[in-house]
């Protein structure tokens, strides 16, 4: 018995390393081709402690009422079965449902719109219509839930962001009114990650 | 042959199968998020459901956060800390599965209701002679997948049981693939093929083959199901020593002998299959002494 359970402790060993590093590889990649990383829902430990801690079981995608929560599924980077946002398809509306439903922490509780950090966004000033007076617009201003302290509007309704305040919900950027690149893009960055 | 409580399995695990596919169809919010009539309907009908989400993985169900032990496991190894509502979700799930051993694996695993569907298939193939018989796994190999799997875990920061046990994988294939044809972003993955995998393994190698010697989720039940109260018991006078309960049992069990040990899930096939009605639940916390079967005076005479 020694023997049998030796043998299938190396095979099982074996077998589970190559699966782990398979998904780690897999895991390094973001969601998106091209963009820089994944944006995570919020309260989304850093990134590897996020991918530890969570059991792949996508119940913050069932309670999302956006419906902006992705589940990473091969050709997706990021790792299969792990939450994500295209900020450009569907922003984050910061209900934090998701929060309140996960059920290892991987995304820790939150109550407050204020306490999220889920990434940063920033303007293209060369393309924005505000800012190089093509059109007239403050479509990203409108939809911020943080309207006045992480966007506010200047002359010709120029926005301008308040990273400090924003918390990356993506609203803004599923808003702006350009085709193909936005404007205002979100890029991930979460509190206590490297 | 008919036993109430063994409808009662049926049952569930059928719930369990509606609940994989309903779940995600509830949860959807429709093409444009909660802006659309349609989904403001369905998000109205979540509304009504309350909180019930999720799976046999994780679920919510009212207010109780419900966690599939080796989930918890997985979590609390690989992320190395705790976290006060993962013990929470687990206080239901242990708490039944040592008074009632691993009635997990015959109640609710939608894999276990997989395979239960392929008997009959099985068993057709079996009479074609297309099958190469049974295989007898050594039921040691589940457990040293488990605690492989958990060191692993550890090592990697990656909960990687969850990429192999068939329950979990199950219920994500379901649940993806529901929300993949809504939103139309469907592709099939490797996940599907290894799912195949194990239904081909179970016809093959034999009945719940996987459950009885690989599931590491399997081993963990066993594991605290194993001083269960509530046990198969033979009345020794009334066995005839037919063995119906011996070819009735998923796992391969021997309720004849009263050999039941920790294995057992608690289906109740042995029961049903009885012809005397020897076998029923008792509540004790051990196999009664392997007394063996009654000896040849002791049976009526034909």
């Amino acid at each position: 018995m020694a023997a049998r359970s030796a043998a299938s402790g190396v095979l099982a060993l074996s077998g589970l390393s190559i699966l782990a590093l398979l998904i780690r590889s897999e895991a390094a990649g973001p969601a998106v081709p091209g963009e820089p990383a994944t944006l995570r829902p919020p309260g989304a430990l850093a990134e590897a402690g996020f991918l530890a801690a969570c059991i792949r079981c996508e119940r913050c995608r069932d309670a999302c009422e956006a419906g902006c929560i992705r589940i990473a599924r091969p050709p997706d980077g990021a790792g299969r079965g792990t939450p994500f946002i295209v900020a450009r398809e569907r922003g984050c509306t910061l209900c934090l449902e998701c929060t309140r439903v996960c059920p290892t922490g991987a995304l820790r509780r939150l109550e407050e719109v204020e306490d999220v950090a889920m990434g940063v966004a920033v303007i293209d000033e060369r393309t924005c219509v505000a800012i190089n007076r093509t059109g007239v617009c403050g479509a990203c201003h409108t939809v911020c839930p943080l309207r006045n302290r992480a966007i506010t509007l200047g002359l010709h309704n120029a926005p301008a962001i308040h990273d400090d305040k924003c918390v990356g919900c993506g609203l803004c950027e599923e808003a702006c009114i350009l085709d193909g690149t936005k404007a205002i893009r979100v890029f991930p960055r979460r509190k206590g990650a490297a | 042959m008919s036993d109430p409580l063994r409808t009662l399995r049926k049952g569930t695990q059928g719930a369990v199968a509606i609940f994989l596919v309903v779940g995600p169809l509830l949860a959807w919010h429709g093409p444009n998020g909660g802006s659309t009539r349609i989904s403001r309907v369905l998000s109205d009908t979540r509304e009504r459901v309350a909180s019930v989400h999720g799976d046999s993985w994780s679920a919510q169900i009212g207010g109780v956060s419900l966690l599939d032990p080796l989930a918890a496991a997985e979590g609390v190894v690989s992320q190395k800390a705790s976290f006060r509502p993962l013990l929470l979700a687990l206080v239901l799930p242990v708490a039944l599965t040592v008074l009632l051993g691993r009635v997990f694996c015959s109640w609710v695993c939608p894999a276990g209701f997989l395979f239960e569907s392929c008997d009959s298939l099985r068993r057709l193939l079996a009479k074609a002679s297309l099958v190469p018989g049974r295989v007898r796994l050594w039921r040691g190999h589940k457990y040293v997948l488990l605690v492989a799997g958990l060191a692993v875990t550890a090592l990697a920061g990656i909960p990687v049981l969850s990429h192999v046990y068939p329950p979990a994988l199950a219920a994500r294939e379901v649940h993806d693939t529901v929300f993949g044809l809504l939103d139309g972003r469907y592709a099939p993955t490797g996940a599907l093929l290894f799912l195949f995998g194990i239904v081909l393994f179970e016809l093959l190698a034999g009945r719940r083959a996987w459950c009885r010697s690989l599931c590491p989720g399997g081993a963990l039940y066993c594991l605290l199901g194993s001083g269960r109260l509530v046990r198969i018991r033979r009345e020794a006078k009334r066995c005839t020593d037919c063995a119906d309960c011996i070819v009735a049992c998923p796992i391969g069990l021997d309720p004849m002998h009263d050999r039941t040990g920790v294995e057992c899930d608690n289906c109740r096939e042995c029961v049903a299959s009885c012809p005397e009605d020897a076998l029923s639940f008792a509540l004790a916390r051990a196999d009664a002494p392997a007394a063996g079967t009654p000896s040849g005076q002791e049976r009526p005479a034909p």
